[in-house]
């Protein structure tokens, strides 16, 4: 088991195309590391080039102590789950596991007992006379997991391993996975493009956006506190609602944030949760909101509150979204458009205008609404978000909240 | 009349005096019918067509065949000649006999020399071109796009073209094996089929295999060679009849019988009127058993080959 370190590492393509540019992040000994982003982040050739698969153009690459910048794969101790789990499709799950020690000359004893062990832990112990033609996708997934696991590794390196699954599958495998790695305690990076298997997975979460690191945190500060509105627009599913405001202050030291139609007033003392707004000179600003932070209001007082139509209700029995289009600018940045790509989740709704935007509210039942349904809702300005001309965010100190809205 | 309105379609109730029930039945059991016949005569026409086309590439050996068999002022006889009349193994005998002396060579030792050739350029070029079309396909090193240039510019060249100055070349080793096969077991035409095919070879394997500690070598002979069975069945094939009917390389450098391959025997029948049919069939048959041979050994990944080349585009 080892550390990773990423010093400066850049990856530069012949062609000139930087797919990492100076990657600075260290993996500690034993954690579960999820790189995700949308696709061409430099996610996968971050994983690449730390297996040796890639050659790195810049920078220090170390494992444990080592560098192994100049390294082939099989120097560096390292283990792979690939994507289409790439099992040598003339040998049994049994050879398959045991490849890599027959490579390394292990007696044959040993190779025989070490696979029987992995067998035995993965679940595959029947199985491992099979072909992989003759095994299902998560048993395949499994033979993979084995073959990465029987040699001991001190890293183990995952590219999408889960995304050839069926949904049901694939939430199954993920506990599985991550159980193990809790259990064997080998440092992983995982690559996936999925947040919620980032959110689910990972110990620490590094958010990748064109080969840059954007943002690498424990995932609940990834979804609290995001860097930016890259990172906060990619992370939490629905995804957070963010429009541009005009920011302006007032005499009394507060501000008001005014969208659309509405103009949502922060007085000092909730100014002061933004130590860094009063600085901000007036003016554009983004505005992030997440679903939860949209509360059902309907008896408060209109000033206080937006009132808005329900375009589609999604009941889910813990929780109900209400999508809604509400007359504010999206935040145009080409970074949310990013994550609307790459999520399956067109956010261009053919819904909305030019101007208008789709958003998003996750209110607790009981709530009756259907398609049409007039609805109050208030902002909680504990979750609000608000992110500077640059994308990056304006820290906001939690433990008091409050809204005015008027 | 008591009606079932549920048991039939109203129009054939209108139309019939009988009782519906039993018209639903008729109505079945004559669509049945119906589709059993269509199904019969779709199966008629498809093996009609199949024994015409079959007729048409298997005749000329079965001509062969049964001609070698008979005596030679029945072989040459028209539709006649497929008639099966006074077999005997004569004309094989006659053969063999042609040649028993040094002068005319042994006819063994021709069997012994097309085999000894063809099996070195093959085996020699399953080994030397796989691994030439793997470089190019997989690994980085400098020139090899030029080497691929190369190569594929040398597959439009016709041997005829190259004949002559590969004489002068090889002049030195005249009437020897070697300048029977060593002109032909690197092969561009080869290296190119081997070549396409690794290079669409899914990478993931061989990532995995050097991860696992394989060499690029161990990654070659364990990893890529067992999945690439169709491509190294259909060099094999190629190869070896190519190899096996050789003639216009042994005319130019080969005379002497102790190394004469087997398709230039057949000359010896032409040059002596009158031409004696029923040998030259049995020669033609033992000339041409080897290559059945090796086609019904490596048949089964030939056609996948065929037909995954097919699917690729």
């Amino acid at each position: 088991m080892a550390s990773i370190t990423y010093e400066k590492v850049r990856k530069v393509y012949p062609d000139g195309t930087v797919a990492i540019s100076a990657f600075d992040l260290e993996v500690t000994d034993g954690e579960f590391m999820v790189f995700v982003g949308p696709s061409g982040c430099g996610k996968s050739t971050a994983l690449r080039m730390t297996a040796g698969l890639e050659d790195i153009s810049g920078g220090i690459l170390r494992i444990g102590d080592e560098v192994v910048n100049g390294k082939s794969p099989q120097e560096r101790d390292i283990a792979m789950v690939f994507q289409d789990y790439a099992l040598y499709p003339h040998m049994t799950a049994r050879e398959n596991i045991g490849f890599s020690l027959r490579m390394t000359k292990v007696p044959k004893a040993d190779i025989t007992r070490r696979v029987e062990q992995a067998g035995e832990r993965l679940g595959l112990t029947a199985l491992l006379d099979r072909k992989p033609t003759n095994l299902s996708g998560g048993q395949r997934q499994r033979v993979a997991m084995g073959r990465a696991i029987v040699r001991d590794p001190s890293a183990f390196l995952m590219d999408e391993p889960l995304s050839n699954l069926d949904a049901k599958l694939r939430v199954h495998m993920r506990a599985e996975i991550a159980a193990l790695q809790r259990q064997l305690k080998v440092t992983t990076l995982y690559v996936t493009h999925d947040q919620v298997e980032a959110m689910t997975m990972g110990d620490r979460v590094a958010v990748l956006k064109s080969g840059r690191l954007q943002q690498c945190a424990a995932p609940q500060d990834l979804y609290d506190n995001p860097d930016n509105v890259f990172v906060a627009g990619f992370v939490g599913s629905p995804k957070m609602n963010l429009f541009t405001s005009t920011l302006s202050h007032t005499p009394d030291g507060g501000v008001t944030l005014t969208f659309g139609p509405w103009v949502l007033t922060l007085d000092a003392d909730r100014v002061a949760l933004w130590p860094l707004l009063k600085d901000i000179p007036g003016g554009p600003i983004t505005v992030g909101v997440r679903p939860e932070g949209l509360k059902h209001a309907p008896h408060a007082d209109p000033a206080l509150a937006i009132d808005v139509t329900a375009s589609v209700v999604e009941m889910l029995g813990p929780e109900t979204l209400v999508h809604f289009i509400a007359p504010v600018e999206q935040a145009s940045d080409a970074d949310v458009r990013d994550r609307a790509q790459t999520d399956d989740e067109q956010e261009e709704s053919f819904l909305t205008q030019a101007g208008s935007m789709m958003m998003c509210a996750r209110l607790v039942p009981p709530v009756r609404l259907h398609q049409g349904s007039p609805i109050r809702l208030q902002i909680n300005t504990a979750q609000l978000y608000l992110f500077g001309a640059g994308g990056d965010s304006i820290p906001l100190v939690r433990g008091r909240s409050g809204t005015k809205l008027g | 009349m008591t009606t079932r309105p549920n048991s039939l379609p109203a129009v054939s109730a209108m139309t019939s005096g009988a009782p519906p029930g039993d018209r639903g039945k008729r109505h079945r059991a004559d669509r049945g019918k119906r589709h059993r016949a269509v199904a019969v005569l779709r199966v008629v026409r498809e093996h009609f067509v199949m024994i015409v086309f079959s007729a048409i590439f298997v005749s000329p050996i079965a001509y062969m065949i049964i001609g070698s068999l008979k005596p030679s002022g029945e072989v040459l006889n028209g539709l006649r000649g497929f008639e099966p009349t006074h077999l005997s193994f004569q004309n094989y005998t006659g053969v063999v006999s042609r040649f028993n002396s040094d002068a005319t060579g042994h006819f063994g030792q021709f069997y012994l020399t097309s085999a000894i050739v063809s099996f070195v350029v093959v085996v020699g070029g399953l080994i030397v071109n796989s691994l030439a079309g793997y470089a190019l396909a997989r690994l980085k090193w400098k020139g090899r796009n030029a080497a691929l240039l190369v190569v594929i510019m040398l597959v439009i060249v016709p041997f005829e073209a190259i004949a002559v100055p590969l004489y002068y070349l090889m002049n030195t080793y005249r009437n020897t094996y070697y300048v029977q096969f060593l002109p032909f077991v690197a092969s561009a035409f080869s290296i190119y089929l081997f070549y396409s095919f690794f290079a669409g070879m899914p990478r993931q394997l061989e990532e995995a295999a050097r991860i696992d500690g394989a060499t690029p070598l161990k990654t070659f002979l364990l990893i890529i060679v067992p999945m690439s069975k169709p491509i190294f069945a259909t060099v094999t094939i190629l190869t070896f009849l190519s190899s096996w009917g050789s003639f216009l390389w042994p005319v130019m450098t080969v005379d002497d019988p102790s190394v004469r391959p087997l398709p230039l025997e057949i000359s010896v029948f032409q040059g002596q009127p009158p031409l004696d049919w029923g040998q030259i069939f049995a020669f033609g048959v033992m000339l041409v058993a080897p290559i059945l041979v090796v086609f019904l050994l490596f048949q089964r990944w030939f056609v996948q080959s065929v037909a995954s080349s097919g699917l690729k585009g």
